[in-house]
């Protein structure tokens, strides 16, 4: 995956959040406060309008500072300073050994800048384990993807607002974790193709 | 949906724009950004924000006496780490800078990675995080409530009486250990960029333990008469407090009636007398909403003559009665 096959990718993910708003806003009025669906459309509306031609790593930049200075809320800082600390590890044609190294840098960030672990019920859930299955399966299928999202149902959540409701927050996939389905689904197929 | 509202792109920079209309000792910066008009030439600035839809926090409080700057964030959503910048640049006049994060992981990661952009162009910038919601066991954890509005006070009081950031933090941080809120609602609000309510509550629930962000109580229960409800609440707040003589806010969510947080205030203060506690200062009024949520929230902090003083300084700010 280039830069231009990258940037198509990430200009892809605005039609993405426009579809899943509501999917996004559902789950997080449940164990949240509703705004995950339009914060993450807002965020990548603004990544489809000013993040223009580069190479990889310039384009990972772009969205990273673009996300940081869109979305707000906790995944703002943690999604845009997670691609911004991503472009630092890109190549300039991205292949499946280096998503990996992507992904692994992608979950570092989450965990240090969110201060989580796995099984905390939030976006490191999967995030984490992404690197893993691609090596393991060749792939990123968005079913794989999803499953790692469903893991974090029946979880209680440590984390973020979802941990003010405790054991009331299982049952519920944790919003996070299906917003990174999307954008590591949306890597994945940049390289796949 | 039915709200007072053209789009729900422009719900923040439109309700902005009239902030500006209303009061001519505001300005307006990139966007989102209220600042005062006459900037403060000593003293250490303060500056404060989160998500908006908790009117007239945080904006209606820039004024002298209280805030130099308030960044308004999209309804209930933190704002960006570069508009925190750029009210920390606005309002440093040399002396140093506060920030008042109130306790959720947006808001402080967004701050504090503006605190350290700030420090790394040469600004000094101290910041404190309030956590006043008894609702949430896990001290750590704990939200930021209405307690907030005092917080902004008390800090505008010292920052007055020309005290350096550190001792400004110190005072702070001593003054939140004895600060307590605890929230309640019997109706949710609807969120003008979702067009969703919060949650759903049946005609006869109530929940107890509210945020406000318009997100579900801690418990959710059948409701009760004000009375009963004051109680449920103030033993929730008694078991972290066993101060006699109190400061007590009584605030409502943005969707009481007057009429009601009057009500409410009559039984808190019965109960408050029931158990010989003596009330220095009652702050009763809309200072902390979640936009129409139907609620009020309970708010003690132990009494302190610098506090209590504070509490009566003079503020141009129209909302802090």
């Amino acid at each position: 995956m280039n830069g231009d096959k990258l940037l198509e990718q990430m200009h892809g993910l605005k039609s993405v959040f426009d579809d899943k708003e509501s999917e996004l806003t559902g789950l997080d009025r449940e164990i949240g406060d509703g705004d995950h669906g339009v914060n993450m459309k807002r965020g990548f509306s603004a990544v489809n309008e000013k993040v223009s031609a580069g190479s990889a790593p310039e384009v990972l930049k772009q969205t990273g500072m673009t996300l940081m200075s869109s979305i707000g809320g906790a995944s703002g800082p943690l999604y845009g300073f997670s691609f911004v600390k991503m472009s630092e590890v890109a190549k300039e044609e991205i292949d499946k050994e280096n998503l990996m190294e992507i992904l692994d840098v992608f979950a570092d960030t989450v965990a240090s800048k969110g201060k989580v672990e796995g099984g905390e019920k939030t976006m490191y859930d999967v995030i984490s384990k992404s690197a893993g299955l691609l090596r393991e399966s060749g792939a990123l299928k968005l079913d794989d993807l999803q499953s790692l999202a469903e893991e974090t149902e029946d979880m209680v959540a440590t984390k973020g607002r979802a941990a003010y409701f405790k054991e009331q927050s299982k049952g519920t996939i944790d919003p996070g974790a299906q917003s990174a389905v999307y954008i590591i689904h949306a890597l994945g197929e940049g390289v796949g193709k | 949906m039915k709200k007072l509202m053209n789009d729900r792109e422009s719900f923040l920079t439109d309700m902005i724009d009239g902030l500006k209309l209303r009061d001519e000792a505001i300005d307006i910066i990139e966007e989102t950004v209220v600042v005062r008009r006459d900037k403060k030439q000593s003293g250490v600035a303060l500056v404060s924000g989160g998500g908006s839809g908790h009117e007239p926090a945080h904006a209606g409080y820039v004024a002298e006496g209280m805030l130099d700057a308030a960044v308004c964030g999209e309804v209930f959503t933190s704002p960006t780490p570069d508009k925190v910048l750029a009210a920390i640049k606005a309002a440093d006049n040399g002396d140093g800078v506060l920030l008042i994060i109130k306790n959720y992981s947006g808001d402080v990661m967004n701050f504090e990675m503006a605190q350290e952009m700030a420090q790394a162009e040469g600004h000094q910038v101290s910041s404190v995080v309030v956590r006043d919601d008894v609702a949430i066991d896990n001290e750590e954890q704990r939200r930021g409530v209405a307690g907030t509005v005092i917080v902004h006070k008390y800090a505008g009081y010292l920052s007055d009486q020309n005290l350096p950031l550190d001792e400004i933090v110190e005072k702070v941080e001593g003054m939140m250990e004895s600060l307590y809120s605890i929230g309640m609602a019997i109706a949710p609000c609807l969120v003008p960029t979702t067009g969703e309510y919060g949650f759903d509550l049946d005609e006869d629930e109530m929940e107890i333990g509210v945020g406000i962000h318009g997100e579900k109580g801690i418990y959710r229960e059948k409701s009760e008469t004000v009375d009963k409800i004051v109680d449920r609440m103030l033993e929730e707040l008694f078991k972290h407090t066993d101060s006699s003589r109190l400061i007590v806010m009584v605030n409502g969510m943005g969707g009481t009636p007057e009429s009601e947080l009057s009500i409410a205030t009559k039984y808190v203060m019965e109960n408050l007398a029931s158990r010989n506690i003596a009330v220095s200062k009652l702050l009763v009024g809309d200072y902390m909403t979640a936009l129409d949520m139907q609620g009020f929230s309970l708010t003690v902090l132990d009494e302190d003559q610098d506090v209590l003083d504070s509490l009566e300084a003079k503020t141009r700010s129209k909302y802090f009665k």
